[in-house]
C-alpha cells in the first residue's frame, strides 16, 4: 500500500468537479485501492441522499422474488401490477398447468387407441380452459381474492385479463398435445372453436349465476353432447363436423356480446352480481 | 456506526454478505456508496439515474457476493458492477442523456495551479497531454482505459457507434504518442 494520499484540496475538487481530467483520473485510480482516502470522501457527501438510496436497496433486497410465471410475464413487458394479479390467478399456477398437461397427455395416449379415444381427447380439451377460467374467479380458490376485490382495478378488466391468460396457456398446452393426435390434420384443431365457445358461454352465464355453477353446468352439457357420439351406430365425431363448428362460432360470438353488454354485473368478483 | 470503526477488510465483509449478513452489507455500503455516487456523477449528470444505478449495483452485489473471487480490490469489483449498470441504464433511456458530464464540463473549468501541483501528477508530460486531448477523445480514453469498459460498452455509455470509439481511441493514442515523443 502506498503512503501517498490525495490532498484535501484535490478531494474537494474531485467532489465538486473543479479539477483537471488528468488529476481526476489519477484520483479515481487511487480511490480504487485506498480505503483511507475513500473514507475522507464520505463526510463531503449528502447523507440524506445516501440514506435514501440505502432504503431502496434494503427494500429491493427484502422484496419477495417474483415467481417463475411472474418473471416470465415481466420479461414479456407486462406491467408490474398486472403481472402480479395474473401470476396470482389460481389456474395459472404451475401445479394447475402441470395437472392440465398430464390430463392432456393421458387423453393423447388414449387417442392412439382409435376413433373413440380421439373423441375422448376432443371432448376433454375444451373443458380444461373452462375449468381454468372458473377456478380463476372462485372466491374459494383465489389466494388474493379480498385483495383483488379491494384493488382499484376494474373487476371486468381483471376478469378479461385472467380469462385470456388462462385460455392462452391452456390452449397452448392442448395445441401442443393435439399435434400427436392420429387421423386427419383438421382433428388436431377441431376442439379450438368448442373451447372458445365454452369459455365465452361460461363468462356469459356467469353474469346470471355464480361462475362455478355456470362452468360446471356448461361442462356437463358439453361432455354429454361430445361423448354421445360414442353411442353405437352414430358418427363418433358428429359434434366436431363443419356444421357443428359453425354453431360453436355463433355461440361464442353471441356469448361475447352478452359479456360485453352485461359487464357491469362483474362489479364483484366471483361472477353473479 | 461509522464505517471505519469496523476492523474487518472489505473482502472479509463481502464473504459475510455472501452468507446473508445484513450488518456487514450495511458497513460495505457506508464505505463504498459515497465514492461510487461521486464517480458515477462524473459520468452521468442525471442524479436520478445515478441513484438508481448505485441502488442496482448494491442489490446486485448483495445477490452476487458469492461470485467475488477474492482477487483484486472489492472497490474495483463494485465499480465494475456499477459502471455496467450505468451503461445498461443509459441504454434504456429513450434519448441519450447529457453524458460526458465529466469531460466536456471539465475542460471549461480553470484548474488552479496550486491544486495541480498538490496533486503531484501535473508535472509529467502525460497529464498535460491528457488534458490537451479534445473532450471527445478524452471521453473515449476514460471509458476504455480508466473505467475498463469494452469498445461496445463504451459506445453505449457515450451514445456513439462502436466504430467511432475505435477510431477516436486510435486518434487519441496517436496524439498522446506524438506529444510524449
Amino acid at each position: 500500500m502506498t503512503t501517498w494520499h490525495i490532498p484535501d484540496s484535490v478531494l474537494g475538487g474531485y467532489a465538486n468537479g473543479h479539477i483537471s481530467p488528468a488529476v481526476a483520473a489519477s484520483t479515481e485510480a487511487h480511490l480504487l485501492t485506498c480505503a483511507q482516502c475513500r473514507v475522507l470522501l464520505a463526510p463531503i457527501f449528502d447523507t440524506a441522499r445516501l440514506d435514501r438510496i440505502w432504503d431502496s436497496v434494503v427494500q429491493q433486497v427484502d422484496a419477495p422474488r417474483a415467481g417463475p410465471i411472474e418473471a416470465l410475464l415481466l420479461r414479456l413487458g407486462i406491467r408490474n401490477d398486472t403481472a402480479r394479479l395474473l401470476a396470482a390467478t389460481p389456474s395459472l399456477r404451475l401445479s394447475w398447468l402441470v395437472g392440465t398437461g398430464i390430463a392432456l397427455l393421458l387423453a393423447v395416449l388414449a387417442a392412439q387407441a382409435g376413433d373413440r379415444g380421439v373423441v375422448f381427447f376432443l371432448a376433454l380439451a375444451p373443458v380444461l380452459p373452462v375449468a381454468g377460467v372458473a377456478l380463476a374467479f372462485g372466491p374459494q380458490t383465489d389466494p388474493i381474492h379480498e385483495l383483488a376485490a379491494a384493488a382499484p382495478y376494474s373487476s371486468f378488466r381483471l376478469l378479461l385479463l385472467r380469462s385470456v391468460a388462462v385460455l392462452a396457456s391452456t390452449v397452448l398446452l392442448a395445441g401442443a398435445a393435439a399435434a400427436w393426435l392420429p387421423g386427419p390434420a383438421w382433428l388436431a384443431v377441431a376442439w379450438l372453436l368448442p373451447a372458445l365457445a365454452l369459455a365465452t358461454l361460461t363468462l356469459a352465464f356467469a353474469t346470471y349465476v355464480d361462475i362455478v355453477w355456470s362452468a360446471a353446468g356448461l361442462a356437463s352439457l358439453w361432455l354429454t353432447i361430445a361423448l354421445s357420439g360414442l353411442i353405437r351406430g352414430r358418427d363418433p365425431l358428429l359434434a366436431f363436423q363443419a356444421e357443428a363448428q359453425l354453431i360453436f362460432l355463433c355461440a361464442a360470438m353471441a356469448a361475447a356480446l352478452v359479456v360485453g353488454v352485461r359487464r357491469h354485473t362483474f362489479s364483484t368478483l366471483g361472477g353473479s352480481a | 456506526m461509522r464505517p471505519q470503526d469496523d476492523s474487518r477488510s472489505d473482502a472479509e465483509l463481502l464473504a459475510e454478505v455472501a452468507d446473508g449478513d445484513r450488518a456487514a452489507f450495511a458497513i460495505l455500503y457506508q464505505r463504498h456508496a459515497p465514492w461510487l455516487v461521486l464517480r458515477l456523477s462524473r459520468r452521468c449528470v442525471d442524479r436520478t439515474i445515478v441513484d438508481e444505478v448505485v441502488q442496482d449495483a448494491f442489490v446486485a452485489a448483495w445477490q452476487g457476493a458469492g461470485r467475488y473471487t477474492g482477487k483484486g480490490e472489492v472497490a474495483a469489483w463494485l465499480w465494475g458492477i456499477a459502471i455496467r449498470r450505468l451503461v445498461d441504464a443509459l441504454r434504456r433511456q429513450p434519448r441519450p442523456v447529457a453524458l460526458l458530464a465529466d469531460m466536456s464540463a471539465m475542460s471549461t473549468v480553470v484548474v488552479s495551479a496550486e491544486d495541480a501541483v498538490l496533486a503531484g501528477v501535473e508535472h509529467g508530460n502525460l497529464a498535460g497531454a491528457l488534458n490537451r486531448l479534445s473532450p471527445e477523445l478524452r471521453a473515449v480514453v476514460q471509458a476504455t482505459v480508466l473505467d475498463g469498459l469494452t469498445t461496445r460498452e463504451a459506445a453505449r455509455l457515450l451514445g456513439i457507434p462502436a466504430g467511432t470509439v475505435k477510431t477516436r481511441m486510435m486518434r487519441a493514442r496517436m496524439t498522446l504518442r506524438e506529444e510524449l515523443a
